[in-house]
């Protein structure tokens, strides 16, 4: 509530006065630094909108790490605030700078910005020019067909943190569908861990080892297409994309303290498809790419699956006659009444194919994998939700379990558990390394 | 878009209103249904509306959560109505945005945007029982009230907190819905209900809904400022408080769009 009021007395100042916002500090956009970015905004009758969290994290890895450095226990500080602000009628301008310190990687702790974007649109077009972030995909596992912006592996190794990705965007919506096309003049390396940090993959990416085929670099002329429509209960995407893969080939190398990764964009041309159908509680989702280049064999990759939602799952032992209303009311701490007369929980089924038609020779672990997921949402009033996961190689290989909980403390906070376990490494030369960087982690989050 | 608030206009309920058999021949099935759609038919042409939505939940040992919603609303002639709800409370899911276009003869359609995310999710509509953001209201109760949505039966004439009220029961005609059968009390002067009371699958009280301090905006529409929803079997309860109403703001159909979901503030 205190919260709240103290909005409302900003949202109040900030119209009538000159607004300014001023971020000091090391800024980055790819290799570039810009140094000191200073930022300032006048606008008289437009109000600040934002929303941001501040997080504080606890991992902690049971066994020690192949890596150089042994340590089991990590914590980490981070801050990110997404500001928008009308500067006239219909231009928006969003920042959003984002902070983190961690205990033990280097590669970790940094100041940056997601997002500096100028939007403007009409009835039927948008137009956004700047640092911004795009998301495609309809798939839980793995989001082949998103490729407009690079991921953030360092933040987390499931992939779904991403980096700013600077374009020049217009779309147009249309009755026959919603066309969009991107120019991209700027690449960014894929983040990574540094070699104090975990998960460690088993041998660090040095980021001096970095090489392009294009002769451009991260000023290449990228560039993308997409068309997007929904027909009853499907949806429908369509991409195209050439430009620098988002995805590094990562060769080891020797150097003068021992054998480094050196990762390798190469340049490629992609055309993909993604679907969602929708009947009930059952969708029906895939992506599937076909990507091509110099460098990269022409290949396809698909990712498809089904969610089945199960809503109110108990509930038909709610309305079993000999579940009497009373039992259930007569004692609401009883674990076993919990469960029972929670008419509430909702079970979502996730079953998922990853497929990569290179096989053993893909850039990623993912070539013949099947995921399966249980999602929990209980629908109660701190929204707490479960999501189960187990991601099987179905070459023999590795198995990753996966286990990420939620809830609301306090109207303001979210406590979030996560824990992965990385099983049958052994046989799997790709993830070999990952046997010992099973780990359990808290986040504690205050969102405003 | 909210239940007891307002009935949804449609071409065919509205010329079987126009052939409806006189009242001696009535039976009290044709009684309720007139009913609902004169209450449909009084809130036709309120072209647009926003509002503010307060919510607080509540559970048995009186411990409060907060939740705030804006809510737009497009009338559809011949159709469901469209809305757009922008969450600011809880922080947490602070700029999410839900988008339902509602239908009379077909399933609602449904998208979702999570803004840490940048993803617009379409959802299932399948879900009518489900529980709206962890509170005493399911989606049924708080979704576009077609009238074709239930079958109704006039039961008697009763006062209700000294106003002469119509009695009158209806039943869900959607088989995921929760319920199966809800009474109203409908005052007889401005056709706005007053009390709705829901049953469950096994027949019994599950909830009951008051909706007072009724306003009037433009000099036609009616809209409850408080809806109160009990939960008779849980013990918890959810108050809804409107504020800010307006009507006839010039809102568009491209400002209820999938790409719109992204551009709310």
């Amino acid at each position: 509530m205190h919260l709240k009021s103290r909005n409302n007395i900003l949202k109040l100042l900030t119209p009538r006065s000159l607004l300014c916002a001023t971020w000091l500090g090391k800024i980055w956009l790819g290799k570039v630094w810009l140094g000191t970015v200073w930022l300032c905004a006048a606008g008289p009758g437009y109000a600040l909108d934002w929303r941001g969290n501040i997080s504080t994290e606890f991992t902690y890895f049971p066994k020690s790490s192949v890596g150089t450095d042994n340590w089991n226990f990590n914590s980490s500080v981070a801050a990110d605030v997404e500001l928008s602000h009308d500067l006239a009628d219909n231009i928006r301008l969003t920042v959003h700078p984002f902070v983190r310190w961690d205990q033990q990687d280097e590669e970790r702790s940094r100041v940056g910005v997601k997002e500096l974007v100028l939007s403007t649109s009409g009835d039927s077009w948008e137009f956004n020019a700047g640092l911004a972030t795009v998301f495609w995909g309809v798939t839980e596992s793995r989001n082949l067909v998103d490729i407009i912006n690079q991921t953030d592996s360092v933040e987390d190794i499931a992939g779904d943190d991403k980096l700013g990705q600077l374009m020049l965007n217009f779309k147009w919506f249309s009755d026959y569908g919603d066309f969009e096309a991107y120019l991209l003049p700027q690449f960014h390396d894929r983040t990574f861990s540094g070699t104090n940090g975990r998960p460690f993959p088993g041998i660090a990416v040095d980021p001096d080892l970095t090489t392009y085929e294009s002769s451009d670099g991260i000023t290449p002329n990228d560039f993308a297409l997409r068309w997007a429509h929904s027909f009853d209960s499907w949806d429908l995407g369509l991409h195209y994309f050439d430009g620098t893969s988002r995805d590094p080939l990562l060769i080891p190398q020797a150097t003068a303290t021992g054998v480094a990764l050196a990762a390798r964009y190469p340049q490629l041309q992609q055309v993909g498809l993604d679907a969602q159908g929708l009947y009930g509680d059952l969708a029906i989702k895939a992506e599937l790419i076909h990507q091509n280049g110099n460098e990269i064999e022409s290949h396809i990759e698909a990712v498809t699956g089904i969610e089945y939602t199960l809503v109110g799952l108990l509930s038909p032992l709610q309305d079993n006659e000999k579940l009497p209303t009373q039992w259930c009311n007569s004692d609401t701490r009883n674990p076993i009444k919990m469960l029972a007369c929670n008419d509430r929980l909702d079970l979502g089924i996730v079953v998922e194919y990853l497929w990569d038609e290179r096989g053993e020779l893909s850039t990623h672990p993912f070539q013949s994998d099947l995921l399966a997921g249980l999602r929990f949402a209980f629908n109660d009033a701190s929204s707490s939700d479960a999501l189960l996961g187990l991601l099987q190689d179905l070459d023999g290989g590795a198995t990753t379990l996966s286990l990420e909980t939620s809830t609301r403390l306090f109207e303001s906070y979210r406590l979030k558990v996560l824990g992965r376990q990385f099983l049958n490494t052994a046989d799997d030369p790709s993830v070999s390394a990952l046997k010992n960087e099973s780990f359990l982690q808290l986040e504690l989050s205050y969102f405003f | 878009m909210f239940s007891l608030i307002k009935h949804r206009n449609l071409a065919l309920t509205a010329a079987m209103l126009l052939i409806s058999p006189t009242i001696l021949a009535e039976t009290p099935e044709e009684r309720g249904l007139a009913i609902a759609i004169e209450g449909d038919k009084r809130d036709q042409g309120y072209v647009d509306s926003t509002a503010n939505m307060k919510m607080v939940l509540r559970n048995r040992a009186g411990k409060e959560s907060i939740r705030n919603v804006r809510i737009k609303s497009l009338e559809v002639t011949g159709d469901g109505d469209k809305s757009l709800s922008v969450f600011d409370e809880p922080a947490d899911v602070k700029g999410t945005t839900s988008l339902t276009w509602s239908h009379s003869n077909k399933p609602d359609e449904q998208w979702l945007y999570l803004p840490a995310l940048k993803r617009v999710k379409r959802i299932s509509s399948k879900n009518k029982s489900g529980p709206f953001m962890g509170s005493e209201f399911a989606f049924e109760d708080i979704g576009s009230q077609e009238v074709d949505k239930y079958t109704y039966k006039y039961l008697r004439d009763e006062d209700f907190e000294s106003a002469k009220t119509f009695v009158i029961e209806r039943y869900p005609t959607d088989k995921n819905s929760g319920y199966t059968k809800q009474i109203a009390w409908i005052e007889q002067d401005r056709h706005i209900a007053l009390k709705l009371e829901f049953y469950d699958r096994k027949g019994s009280l599950l909830k009951t809904l008051i909706s007072s301090n009724y306003k009037q905006y433009l000099d036609k529409f009616w809209r409850p400022s408080i809806l109160e929803m009990t939960n008779h079997q849980s013990g918890k309860s959810t108050t809804l408080e409107f504020s800010d109403y307006q009507f006839q703001t010039g809102l568009k159909d491209s400002d209820f769009s999938k790409n719109a979901l992204k551009k709310q503030k």
